[in-house]
């Protein structure tokens, strides 16, 4: 019997994000990504930019793209119902590419999801027309770079939700 | 006091190319006197978020100054922004408060309370590198030179007040303001 391991190292996103000539990683520490902030830290190429609330990470977000530089965020779901107005003002309405990484905290692929945080973020995503994406394994880590290229073509966010925490 | 408009034209006069993020209706005085608005970033919508815009292009345009001008009822709403600048410690930023005593956003009746809260105060906690407050016109004038030579992240209330008849917001939208400043920033000029 073939079992099916979810892991997802740091590293694959790192590599991704410097293969987009990503600048800036705006985001919110938290314990689930601490592993993936000594990574980021040691990272010449990459500027972390912590904020205090992730409604901020949009607007920061906003004015590193209106300066030149192409951030992403890094924040869970449940920062991403915080973050609604802004990402309606300042995402969508001044047509900002932005790469929304989002941590999909109760991410259940089987089974019931009793965590609503997880089963709100794709609908509310869908009704502002974001377009989202999942990974779960170092395998499905070039969906960053599509997400990457559809936001520069469209010319809005998207989401790529991380279905897993990371892996050491 | 100091008259909004006559505040708003001080910093004007002491810009030069500075990037000027302004919001509310710091936004409705700074629209009738500025003189670059291919330098300037409107918030007419999400007003809250000037901090955090003017952190994010401090960030990315190190080498220029970036003001923002808010508002002491947009800065209540995004206390947090106070921390998150402090943190990043953005030298080139000045973070411009308008404490407007006409209370204008309530339509003259006063936030109950709100004169014990000290921005400024809060601004120095949080690591901002100096903060200065200004209710006179002649020395905020004056004042604005030592504020401008500061390292920031640098904090200045002005207490202001407003024409009883307020200036329209600009006519363009978010989108084609913040556009043609990226176009200006990406061409160089």
């Amino acid at each position: 019997m073939t079992t099916y391991e979810s892991v997802l190292h740091p590293p694959a996103i790192i590599a991704e994000l410097k293969k987009n000539n990503i600048t800036h990683v705006v985001w919110l520490p938290d314990s689930e990504t601490n592993f993936m902030y000594q990574l980021l830290n040691e990272e010449d190429s990459l500027d972390l930019v912590p904020v205090c609330r992730e409604g901020e990470t949009m607007a920061i977000a906003a004015g590193l793209w209106v300066g030149g530089k192409k951030p992403v965020v890094l924040i869970q779901n449940t920062g991403i119902f915080e973050s609604g107005d802004s990402i309606r003002g300042l995402g969508l309405d001044i047509n900002q590419p932005l790469v929304m990484l989002i941590g999909y905290r109760g991410w259940t692929r089987r089974g019931p999801t009793p965590d609503s945080a997880a089963r709100y973020i794709e609908p509310i995503l869908h009704t502002w027309g974001i377009n989202c994406y999942l990974i779960e394994t170092d395998d499905d880590a070039d969906r960053i770079s599509i997400a990457c290229e559809e936001a520069e073509r469209t010319q809005k966010p998207v989401g790529v939700l991380v279905g897993t925490e990371f892996g050491v | 006091m100091i008259p909004s408009t006559e505040a708003a034209r001080a910093i004007s006069f002491h810009r030069q190319d500075a990037l000027v993020v302004s919001t509310s209706s710091a936004l409705r005085d700074w629209n009738q006197v500025s003189e670059r608005r291919d330098l300037d970033i409107d918030l007419t919508d999400c007003m809250d978020r000037a901090p955090g815009v003017g952190l994010g292009l401090s960030l990315a345009q190190p080498d220029r100054k970036v003001l923002v001008l808010d508002c002491d009822a947009t800065l209540r709403t995004d206390l947090g922004a106070l921390a998150t600048i402090g943190e990043s410690c953005p030298q080139n930023l000045v973070h411009f408060v308008f404490d407007d005593a006409s209370h204008v956003s309530t339509h003259g009746i006063p936030v109950e309370g709100i004169d014990n809260v000290n921005f400024a105060s809060m601004a120095q906690g949080a690591g901002y590198t100096r903060t200065f407050q200004f209710d006179n016109p002649e020395e905020l004038f004056i004042g604005l030179e030592e504020v401008m030579r500061e390292t920031g992240p640098v904090f200045v209330v002005v207490k202001v007040l407003h024409d009883q008849d307020l200036p329209p917001f600009p006519e363009r939208s978010m989108a084609e303001g913040w556009s043609q400043v990226r176009e200006t920033l990406l061409g160089g000029t």
